[in-house]
């Protein structure tokens, strides 16, 4: 008996790999071309997943309709790696052995890319995440691209804002430690010299965390004259809310990676005040409405975020590169291409590298909570 | 509070505590969503959804192991399959983003011996309070909670005295849950979100709180709470934030080495 | 598809099971079984689905590091992930900063995570079950955050990039063909470790450990040190797999290596089988690989895995490939192809001629003065003193709760004791339990203590354990020497099971037996470790007056061949008939002493057994 139900099990896990070799083997009529997608749909960054895969679904149905890259239409092949580096890696492998991938959009974190980077490279596929913003990626891999901004860029905007607007002299910073926390402040640590600040205090927490109170206190305790938040938008608006209830009416400064919604849902009327620092004009700008609007008329919803936008832009430029050098088996051409990618005009602001290969845009958009919104800092003054 | 109710009387870890908490928390929303802003209708609600989905949890993945004789650790991993499974459940329901709550309380601060609370924190942790003197109070002099102290202590003589054993783990289960996502709705209403993933870190942390108090006692699991909080909170302050984690792991350990049964937990000599 | 080839491997194995054990084929069958299933993934020709058997591959060995710990020594270990992860930062780092080769880099992680697994395990192992597991979670948990927080050695969050791929002797090992070579080596490498582990003596006295720790240390086995020994092994052999995962990655990051893998490879373990090498590759398998699988149902991907991995567990409890033993068989056949040439009296003969020669040569072997055992402040045992004659049955009897058993015990070092006890002269007092037995003091329980996963040879073997005549390394590397010893083992065994008509059920599982034969089987396992002294307690109880009768004869058998035997019984007709001597015992101190005629005609005896009342004493206990 027992032998017949490991028989039965044998048997029901060779049909469910013969099935899915099935899958794999039968989606692929000759002319169609496909882009990979490795982004985090599930776990706790599902929201950032759901972004890359809408933008990037929204920008191959344009382009789709419009006849395609080179002529071939275009397949989104979007694999979840629940923002785990290893899964990334799994992803990145299957990419890699699929016939037909030209390119790869995502994942996003800088440890998730690290992991996949090595397979993709070793398969002639450009990476391109549309989230993670450590320079390094880049210049040390040959096929990988980055589209938001370096940390090394906007790790500028929060000491030069303490400085010229607030007047301040000591900060103190809390990060997440996860990959891009430490980065970001690492960064920020260097240069606060150049802008005459002094960190009293530096700490972390552990993504998933919910009491920061004795950690406030313990920062509030050196008299910071402004915090810097390098966190993800629950523990930014946790944080921010604590530190109101705690009676404390610090300024407060947080990434663009609070610009969200929630963060104004969680941290209610004491996120009032709070200052960030958006790359990409506010939802109170012209062209910013003027684009919702055109994104909610052609794909049929309103919701048009940061990842977003980047996701469209890098598929959208993968055309542009591909369309450039004519082929699909010229990966260095294309990569040269795209390194060297100058004006092009994404759909809100327009794209240029810099000579590392690296998005030049040094433009930023002061914001603040304003009324329960997050408004520029300029208009709402 | 709820884990220890479960391994005191079962034995068993259960896995499935972190994502009940979390549903818990996504069951409230809904409710409040619905019915409008009233929290004790939320936490009825609550407490009868997932009170259910605990019996459920106990009737597919643990019972049959139990009746198939399986070592009770097994169940650690069943109950893992089933968190697994309600978190993914989670996801498809609600989406895998973070969800803010409404406010449910008058945003009012009071200043005791120097140290400014919310209205909201003296609500949520008198609520708290209530629940674990209640549950505490019921295991001790409440006729199944007399049932359920016979089944800890010896489930074959329980039956054999005529108590209905499968149902007072039924039940164990069921209040279990409901506890567990009283402390989801609490926590949602009192830091203001729900998230799926806010499930695994308070399941392993509540696993260790009843160690560290003791297992099978309530009031140890409290405790056990308590002081994990104290550790992670006064570690962080006089040493380092950044290795708090490694502060309250440790201290786990110590406590462990020099009290194997937790700090009210009584330990058990075999007999030779 | 590497749970396929795990099944075929288990298919291949199955059907060498039903064949003769002897077969001179089996081993070129299992190499080609094994070959062949190893090569699917090869044969599908992608390299999506070789990554993923790479991947397969080191967590098969990650599993396999459990098997030893928990599957085979019962030690609840949630802290695999710590030491794969101390293996893989341990190999990158000394491979990238020395520029070393990966064999160094797999050495080193081999040795770090062993040599941290000794220094964790002797204190945390002194806690058992959950609270070893709570333990061993934290553990993890605090590898994981230092790993994270340690940005100048690990790179924290960041992770450790650019980590070489391995070379060796001028192979290039970066594509995943080669590396999945690699990989499977290393899996045949430490799955045949597991293998011998569990067949040799070394995995018979774990697994008697699992079982039953009283009785396993009572055959001689040193509980502390086997189960930090085990526990380092397990960390060594997760370190591999770290090392393994680091090189093939190229990429680490401390979110690899947290409490939730360490429950996967718990989850892995149990879906295979517990203890099961076969069982660990599938659980591996089905684990970790089923959930990449499943990316034809994106959305209720992760939903569908959970309520996959449910029903494994909730339909197979043991594990799919649980109740499958490898070791026994082994070992039983072992045992039952040696022929009964006397082995075990000669090496009785030999042990008890060599009685030290600064032994007094006056005939008593075991002297016991002024014992006193407390339980909380009450004297179970109280002052009590008595000696044992060389070649002679001592009688202990005495009324319910007299203190007998304790009496045992403390012999036996089981419960601490004050007083003196003297073995051949020399002081055993303070004396671990495990040397006690190796000194030569045997015992049986009273409430039988059988390994409930062995069969009566497995069980005989344990008892063996202290004659092992070379280091226990030497039985898991089957060098010459301890394999002839070895096998003069099983010989002995052999022999023993004659002795006591066990033959016929070597096989069977002991526990499965008929409650008389049982008893046999513990006093067989009790003659196993060669005593100079066998303890008995209670041996008749629960028997049938024709049993008891030919326990009788075995005792005195086993006093004609010269063993000193203590008989702690209840059932007076049977203490009448063979004990030398009686010493009744009542409230922990001595009553009476004497010629069993003596002690029927003794007034005060008579009266603590029946109160007031005058009758025949013959009658009492039962």
């Amino acid at each position: 008996m027992r032998s017949s139900t490991g028989k039965i099990i044998a048997m029901a896990l060779i049909a469910v790999f013969a099935f899915s070799l099935v899958l794999s083997g039968c989606a692929k009529p000759k002319e169609e071309v496909i882009l990979g997608l490795i982004a985090p749909l599930t776990g706790s960054k599902a929201d950032q997943g759901r972004q890359f895969k809408e933008g990037a679904e929204a920008a191959v149905k344009v382009i789709n309709e419009e006849g395609g890259i080179l002529g071939h239409p275009v397949r989104l092949e979007i694999i979840d790696d629940e923002g785990r580096p290893e899964n990334a890696a799994n992803a990145a492998s299957r990419l890699a052995a699929m016939d037909g991938v030209i390119a790869v959009v995502g994942p996003s974190s800088t440890a998730s890319v690290s992991a996949a980077a090595p397979i993709l490279q070793d398969a002639g596929l450009i990476l391109w995440s549309p989230a993670a913003s450590t320079g390094s990626l880049v210049t040390e891999n040959q096929l990988v691209y980055i589209i938001a901004n370096p940390i090394s860029v906007y790790a500028k905007y929060m000491p030069a804002y303490a400085q010229e607007t607030l007047g301040a002299t000591k900060v103190a910073i809390i990060n997440v430690s996860d990959d891009w926390g430490r980065n970001v402040t690492n960064a920020q640590l260097e240069i606060l010299d150049d802008y005459g600040l002094e960190a009293v205090e530096v700490t972390s927490y552990t993504q998933g965390d919910r009491e920061f109170r004795s950690q406030i206190t313990a920062m509030m305790a050196e008299n910071p004259d402004v915090l810097f938040l390098n966190c993800h938008y629950t523990e930014g608006a946790l944080i921010t809310k604590q530190t109101r209830d705690l009676g404390y009416d610090v300024p407060i400064l947080v990434q663009a990676t609070c610009v969200y919604p929630q963060f104004l849902e969680i941290a209610g009327e004491q996120g009032e005040g709070v200052v960030s620092f958006d790359s990409y004009p506010p939802s109170d700008s012209a062209i910013r409405q003027e684009k919702t609007a055109w994104w909610k008329e052609t794909f049929g919803y309103a919701d048009f975020e940061t990842y977003h936008i980047n996701s469209y832009d890098i598929v959208m430029m993968y055309k542009y590169a591909f369309e450039e050098v004519g082929n699909f088996d010229d990966v260095e051409a294309v990569a040269e291409v795209i390194g060297n990618i100058s004006g092009f005009q994404g759909i809100l602001v327009e794209r240029t590298h810099d000579e590392n290969r690296l998005p030049a845009s040094d433009v930023f958009y002061p914001i603040v909570v304003r009324d329960g919104a997050w408004v520029s800092l300029e208009t709402g003054q | 509070m709820g884990f220890s109710l479960v391994f005191s009387v079962l034995r068993i870890i259960n896995f499935s505590y972190g994502s009940i908490f979390m549903l818990g928390a996504f069951v409230g929303l809904t409710v409040l969503g619905l019915v409008g802003k009233s929290f004790l209708a939320a936490f009825l609600a609550v407490v009868v959804v997932l009170g259910f989905v605990g019996v459920l949890v106990e009737r597919l993945v643990v019972r049959p192991l139990r009746e198939k004789g399986a070592p009770p650790f097994l169940a650690l991993v069943s109950t893992l399959g089933a968190s697994i499974f309600l978190q993914a459940a989670a996801e498809v329901i609600w989406g895998a983003e973070v969800r803010g709550y409404p406010i449910l309380f008058p945003q009012q601060f009071y200043t005791v011996a120097g140290a400014r609370i919310s209205f909201t924190e003296v609500v949520t942790l008198l609520f708290a309070i209530g629940l674990m003197v209640g549950l505490q109070a019921y295991v001790k002099w409440g006729k199944m909670g007399k049932a359920m102290r016979a089944v800890a202590q010896d489930t074959q003589a329980a039956a054999l005295m005529g108590v209905n054993v499968n149902q007072v783990i039924t039940f164990v289960f069921a209040v279990g849950s409901a506890m567990g996502a009283a402390g989801g709705l609490l926590t949602g209403t009192y830091y203001g979100y729900a998230q799926p993933a806010m499930g695994f870190m308070v399941g392993l942390k509540g696993f260790i709180a009843a160690i560290v108090g003791g297992m099978g006692s309530v009031a140890g699991a409290g405790l056990g709470g308590f002081l994990i909080g104290m550790t992670e909170a006064l570690g962080g302050a006089y040493i380092s934030f950044d290795y708090k984690e490694v502060i309250l792991f440790s201290v786990l350990l110590l406590v462990l080495l020099i009290r194997p049964s937790g700090i009210l937990g009584h330990s058990i000599r075999e007999k030779v | 598809m590497a749970a396929a080839s795990g099944m075929n491997v288990v298919g291949a194995l199955k059907s060498l099971k039903s064949r003769s054990v002897n077969s001179r084929f089996w081993p070129l069958l299992v190499v080609l079984g094994v070959g062949l299933a190893l090569s699917f993934p090869l044969l599908l020709g992608s390299r999506y689905y070789v990554h993923l058997a790479v991947i397969w591959a080191i967590y098969a060995i990650l599993t396999l590091s459990l098997t030893v710990v928990t599957g085979t020594a019962g030690l609840l270990s949630f802290g695999q992930a710590g030491f794969f992860g101390i293996g893989a930062y341990a190999s990158a780092l000394v491979v990238r900063h020395f520029d070393v080769n990966f064999i160094v880099g797999a050495l080193v992680a081999l040795l770090v995570s062993f040599a941290i697994g000794l220094v964790i395990g002797a204190p945390v192992l002194r806690l058992q079950g959950l609270y070893l597991g709570i333990a061993t979670l934290g553990f993890g948990e605090v590898v994981h955050y230092i790993i994270r927080n340690w940005e100048g050695l690990t790179g924290g969050p960041l992770g450790l990039t650019k980590i070489p791929k391995p070379v060796l002797l001028g192979l290039h090992f970066d594509n995943v063909y080669m590396y999945y070579g690699l990989a499977v080596a290393f899996l045949l490498l430490m799955a045949w470790m597991c293998y011998r582990l569990q067949v040799s003596q070394f995995g018979l006295a774990l697994a008697a450990m699992r079982d039953d720790p009283v009785a396993a240390e009572l055959s001689g086995v040193n509980l502390a040190a086997y189960r930090v020994l085990a526990f380092a092994i397990g960390a060594g052999m997760a370190g591999v797999a770290g090392s393994l995962f680091a090189h093939f990655m190229t990429y680490l990051n401390p979110e690899n290596f947290t409490s939730l893998q360490s429950t996967m490879v718990i989850t892995m373990h149990m879906v295979g089988g517990r203890g099961n090498i076969v069982g660990s590759l599938l659980g591996a398998a089905i684990v970790h690989i089923s959930p990449e699988l499943l990316h034809a149902v994106p959305t209720v991907r992760v939903l569908t895995y959970g309520a996959l991995l449910t029903a494994v567990v909730v339909l197979f409890p043991n594990g799919i490939l649980g109740r499958w033993r490898l070791g026994g068989q082994v070992l039983a056949g072992l045992v039952l192809k040696g022929h009964s040439a006397g082995l075990w009296r000669k090496a009785m003969a030999r042990r008890l001629e060599a009685t030290p020669a600064e032994a007094p040569k006056a005939d008593t072997i075991l002297r016991v003065e002024d014992l006193r055992v407390t339980f909380g402040g009450l004297a179970a045992v109280d002052g009590l003193s008595f000696d044992l004659r060389r070649g002679e049955i001592l009688g202990i009897i005495g009324p319910n709760g007299s203190g007998k058993t304790t009496v045992l015990n403390a012999l036996t070092g089981v419960v601490p004791s004050t007083g003196r006890i003297y073995f051949d002269g020399n002081e055993i007092s303070r004396r671990a339990t495990h040397l006690r037995t190796r000194d030569g003091l045997s015992r049986t329980f009273q409430t039988l203590r059988l390994f409930p996963t062995m069969n009566v040879a497995e069980a005989v073997l344990v008892g063996e354990h202290g004659t092992m005549e070379r280091p226990t390394w030497e039985y898991v590397a089957r060098l010459g020497p301890a394999k002839r010893d070895e096998i003069t083992m099983g010989h002995r065994a052999h022999e023993l099971l004659d002795l006591l008509e066990l033959t016929d059920v070597a096989q069977r599982r002991a526990k499965e037996l008929p409650y008389g034969l049982q008893r046999r089987v513990e006093i067989a396992r009790a003659l196993a470790a060669n005593p100079k002294i066998l303890l008995l307690d209670e041996p008749a109880a629960g028997l049938s007056t024709e049993e008891g009768e030919e326990l009788c004869d075995v005792i005195r058998t086993v006093r004609d061949l010269g063993i000193s035997v203590i008989l702690i019984e209840h059932r007076m007709n049977v203490v009448m008939s063979v004990a030398d001597r009686i010493v009744v015992i009542n409230y922990g101190r001595k009553l009476a002493e004497g010629l069993p005629a003596e002690i029927l005609r003794n007034e005060e005896v008579i009266e603590a057994y029946l109160g007031r009342r005058k009758g025949g004493v013959s009658h009492a206990g039962h």
